[in-house]
């Protein structure tokens, strides 16, 4: 199964179960409390959504291939997300545990020279 | 042809799209960026550092925009 999907909610992403997996490696990426140097509330995120997913499913279909995952899923949040909430959640399954950590690593590399995503503002704390 | 601006391209250009009078099917990625530092000079940096896609797929060095599709200016991305 692949699977991306862009929310302006918060976002939740239930457990995958697959007894053919023996390893369910999830990635959060969450807004961190400062940004360069300065402390923040939140950050807002935009992108080209057409696009976006259209490079998020691609990106996910290439680093299952290379890896030999079972699946992999990813949602990234759009809009404001505040400190200490995800902002993306990667999610891959695969046979071995070494695979699904590669796959993670390389397709959180690429995403980030790729998919039109941005952070296009930090808010402030009041 | 359609022309978008993202983030920091678009705080630039003063927009966040536009429509462009085209007579050619095809448009060199040159002739692209010609028209929009015409239209908004101060995208003249941008143009080094921004990809643009066209039809949703990323125009490579040297390519072509179907006029018939949308563009987009894709500044540095920043997801994750």
């Amino acid at each position: 199964m692949i699977s991306a999907t862009l929310s302006e909610d918060r976002l939740e992403l239930p457990e995958l179960f697959d007894p053919a997996s023996g390893a369910v490696v999830r990635f959060t990426g969450t807004v961190r409390g400062t940004e360069n140097g300065a402390p923040i509330a939140a950050l807002e995120y935009a992108a080209y959504t057409t696009m976006a997913l259209r490079e998020l499913e691609r990106l996910l279909r290439a680093t299952a291939e290379a890896h030999g995952l079972s699946s992999a899923r990813v949602v990234h949040r759009l809009g404001i997300v505040p400190v200490g909430e995800a902002a993306v959640i990667l999610e891959v399954t695969a046979p071995h545990r070494t695979a699904a950590f590669a796959a993670i690593q390389e397709f959180m590399d690429r995403m980030k020279i790729d998919v039109p995503i941005w952070k296009i503002r930090a808010v402030s704390v009041e | 042809m359609r022309v978008l601006y993202f983030a920091g391209a678009a705080t630039v250009a003063g927009c966040d799209a536009e429509d462009w009078d085209t007579d050619a099917a095809r448009m060199t990625l040159a002739d692209f960026w010609s028209e929009a530092i015409r239209r908004h000079p101060n995208l003249a940096d941008w143009s080094r550092k921004c990809r643009v896609a066209s039809g949703l797929e990323y125009v490579p060095e040297g390519g072509s925009l179907d006029t018939n599709a949308e563009a987009a200016v894709i500044p540095p991305v920043s997801g994750g």
